[in-house]
């Protein structure tokens, strides 16, 4: 059985093609740095919780907290044990 | 973060519109953590009052835990206005060290090279307390070649607020007479020859003769008679030859010198009350620690007191000027005071022009006038009678 990348629609390409899709980079379990992030939810010392355009992304681990920078990036630093990214409805994007 | 941040403890319900008034005016914030119903997080001290009008539109509490870093460092010191105005002078103090000339090193030890050189800096305002960027030392370098004699090179350094000037003096050539135009020795004054030094020229007198002022004495034209036979007759060849005269002639003349010392003088009075200038001194440099200077014509004598920092001598220093005014005034003088001013001024005359020669002879004849004393003195002097006197030959 062979697998395939999903085929994108074409806002998809546009925002590939224009950078605007979230970028998350992970530092062993140390800092998660995501990009083009469009709120924060909330932040505690085992969760937190940001929006980007298409996901919430969750972080779970210990001593957690946020570093927010004026260019929409958020970098998560703590000890990180999961991170899992859930789809927004169209609704709750809106 | 660069001058100093703010921890801020803010508590309410919910954060969500406090995340996201941060999100949307893009303030950068650090260490956000929501920790026992309260969120914390850190922010630069420029953003504080953005982050406050937030909270209060927000209706949120807020609360401030920390502040460190440099805005909040001179924060603290606005009671310590002494560190303040230490700090603000230190900093003068480093910029006018670096950036004024407080000191002009000339490495010369002649007097008038020195004084030369200091007259081109001036004018080329390089003097103590110039701004040192604006001073050019190829330019400067070059103008001290040029302008100033006695130096065949010079070079310029500046280090700190330090102009050092090395010069390199010229070697004089040794004296040679580069004369080559034929010359005759006249006599200068009226005189009987005593002694006769001739190197070159033919002597045209003798000594013992009497000679009048522009006589010739020792002639530059050499003429030489030679007397041969041809066919039988005697025929005779005159040589002339032109040379510079070189000799010395001495001479006994007499020469009379009248002075005259009148009663009505003029005398000159320093004054007994003393006007004291002070100047606060750093390096070279001379600042006034007075408004107004006086004018007119002082007396000037001037001391000057180093500060000591554990037995050391410190650079600076303060020089104090004593001022006592020069006036004229007119006295009357006695018969015994203006004979003695006018023999004083016979003693100076002697002293300034006589200094050449051997006074063999002297006689005074005192007159007393109405208005003053004459002194009528005849001298009979020994020494050199001849000038070189340069003639041209006719082609």
């Amino acid at each position: 059985m062979s697998k395939t990348a999903p085929k994108l629609k074409f806002t998809g390409k546009v925002k590939e093609l224009m950078c605007l899709d979230s970028h998350i980079t992970i530092l062993d379990n140390k800092v998660a740095l995501i990009e083009n992030c469009k709120q924060i939810i909330e932040c505690n010392d085992v969760l937190a919780r940001v929006n980007t355009s298409d996901f919430t992304v969750e972080i779970w681990g210990n001593n957690l907290f946020l570093n927010s920078f004026s260019n929409n990036n958020v970098e998560v630093r703590g000890v990180i044990d999961t991170i899992s990214l859930t789809s927004r409805s169209k609704k709750e994007r809106n | 973060m660069l001058f100093g941040y703010v921890d801020f403890s803010v508590v309410g319900d919910s954060y969500n519109r406090l995340y996201k008034k941060i999100f949307e005016d893009k303030l950068p914030c650090r260490n956000i953590k929501e920790n026992n119903g309260a969120l914390s997080f850190r922010t630069s001290i420029e953003y504080v009052k953005d982050i406050k009008e937030l909270c209060e539109i927000l209706n949120l509490e807020y609360e401030i835990n920390n502040k460190k870093g440099l805005f909040t460092l001179f924060y603290n010191f606005k009671k310590h206005i002494g560190i303040i105005v230490g700090a603000f002078l230190m900093i003068v103090i480093c910029f006018v060290l670096s950036n004024v000339l407080l000191r002009v090193r000339i490495l010369s030890d002649d007097s008038v090279v020195k004084k030369d050189i200091i007259g081109v800096l001036k004018e080329n305002n390089a003097y103590t307390g110039s701004y040192i960027p604006n001073l050019n030392a190829t330019q400067l370098e070059r103008e001290l070649k040029q302008k100033v004699d006695g130096i065949s090179w010079a070079g310029i350094s500046i280090s700190g607020s330090t102009l050092t000037i090395d010069v390199v003096e010229n070697i004089n050539s040794p004296e040679s007479n580069k004369k080559r135009l034929p010359s005759n020795l006249v006599a200068k004054r009226d005189a009987v020859v005593d002694k006769i030094e001739v190197l070159d020229g033919q002597l045209m007198t003798s000594v013992g003769s009497g000679v009048t002022k522009g006589a010739t004495l020792v002639s530059g034209v050499i003429t030489t008679e030679k007397t041969r036979y041809k066919d039988g007759k005697e025929v005779t060849d005159t040589y002339t030859r032109y040379v510079r005269s070189i000799g010395k002639i001495y001479g006994t003349f007499e020469e009379t010198v009248n002075v005259f010392q009148p009663f009505d003088d003029k005398e000159k009075i320093i004054s007994d009350k003393t006007k004291t200038k002070r100047y606060l001194k750093v390096f070279d440099a001379e600042l006034p620690l007075f408004l107004t200077f006086p004018k007119g014509n002082y007396k000037c004598r001037a001391t000057e007191k180093h500060f000591l920092l554990f037995g050391f001598e410190l650079p600076v220093s303060i020089k104090k000027v004593k001022l006592n005014e020069i006036s004229s005034e007119n006295v009357k003088l006695s018969q015994k005071e203006a004979k003695s001013k006018a023999y004083s001024t016979v003693a100076k005359y002697e002293k300034n022009f006589y200094k050449d020669y051997k006074i063999k002879d002297k006689s005074i004849d005192e007159k007393i006038e109405n208005d003053g004393v004459r002194l009528t003195v005849k001298y009979k002097l020994y020494g050199e009678i001849c000038e070189e006197n340069e003639f041209f030959i006719q082609k």
